[in-house]
């Protein structure tokens, strides 16, 4: 038979609460089992212990600060209902935020483009010159409004390279 | 740990000094059922203590 078979009849042997019989089984494993005589003894010395820290009178002092220390776990324990609410309230928040952010573009319209004006660059860098002189039969482009800001784009012989140059002067390159 | 009823059967029986028949009436459980938790109950002390020891002394 495995010893741990043994635990709980060895802890009610302990404790004095196995009948006669049963007791005499136990004594008789006891006396051919090192390991049980080893948890017996355990048992014996932890019940032991207990029964000792029971019997003992704790310093007030002690007392009081064990009792504060139970007493403020109990008040944590108490208000889940705060965690909660932070918990709630955050939520709330989330979702305001969230509908506002889902509402938004519906409602927000778009400024327009600022002018692009498109120069093809040679593969060297050179001084940027976008504007073009009007040329005949064209319409003039129209002039960017003050304050408008104006964007060149600069397109190399490399595809992957354009450039852009944002100009926030009125109207001039 | 120790369940509730492990701990109400061990103070009831080891600190306390009821028997088991009293405790059984007390909990409301069968004798069979607070023995067993006591037995448990006493394992587990032992644990405790072993491991408590082990750290600290």
């Amino acid at each position: 038979m495995n010893c741990t078979d043994w635990e709980e009849r060895l802890a009610l042997y302990a404790g004095g609460d196995l009948a006669p019989a049963p007791a005499a089984e136990v004594e008789r494993h006891l006396a051919e089992c090192a390991g049980c005589q080893m948890f017996a003894s355990g048992l014996r010395a932890s019940l032991e212990l207990l029964e000792g820290a029971h019997q003992e009178v704790p310093a007030p002092a002690h007392f009081a600060a064990v009792r504060s220390r139970v007493l403020a776990q109990l008040e944590r324990e108490r208000r889940p209902f705060w965690r909660r609410a932070w918990v709630y309230g955050f939520a709330a928040v989330a979702a305001m935020l969230l509908a506002a952010v889902a509402i938004w573009p519906s409602r927000w319209v778009a400024p327009p483009p600022p002018e692009v004006a498109i120069v093809h660059a040679p593969a060297a860098p050179v001084p940027i010159v976008p504007a073009r002189p009007p040329q005949a039969g064209h319409k003039p482009r129209k002039k960017a409004e003050p304050g408008e800001p104006l964007m060149v784009r600069l397109v190399t012989d490399n595809p992957d390279v354009v450039i852009y140059w944002i100009s926030e002067r009125k109207g001039e390159y | 740990m120790l369940s509730e009823k492990e701990r109400a059967a061990l103070v009831l029986r080891d600190l306390e000094g009821l028997t088991t028949e009293e405790v059984a009436r007390v909990l409301g459980s069968s004798e069979a059922t607070v023995r067993s938790q006591i037995s448990k109950a006493r394992v587990k002390v032992k644990g405790f203590v072993e491991r408590y020891f082990r750290r600290h002394v």
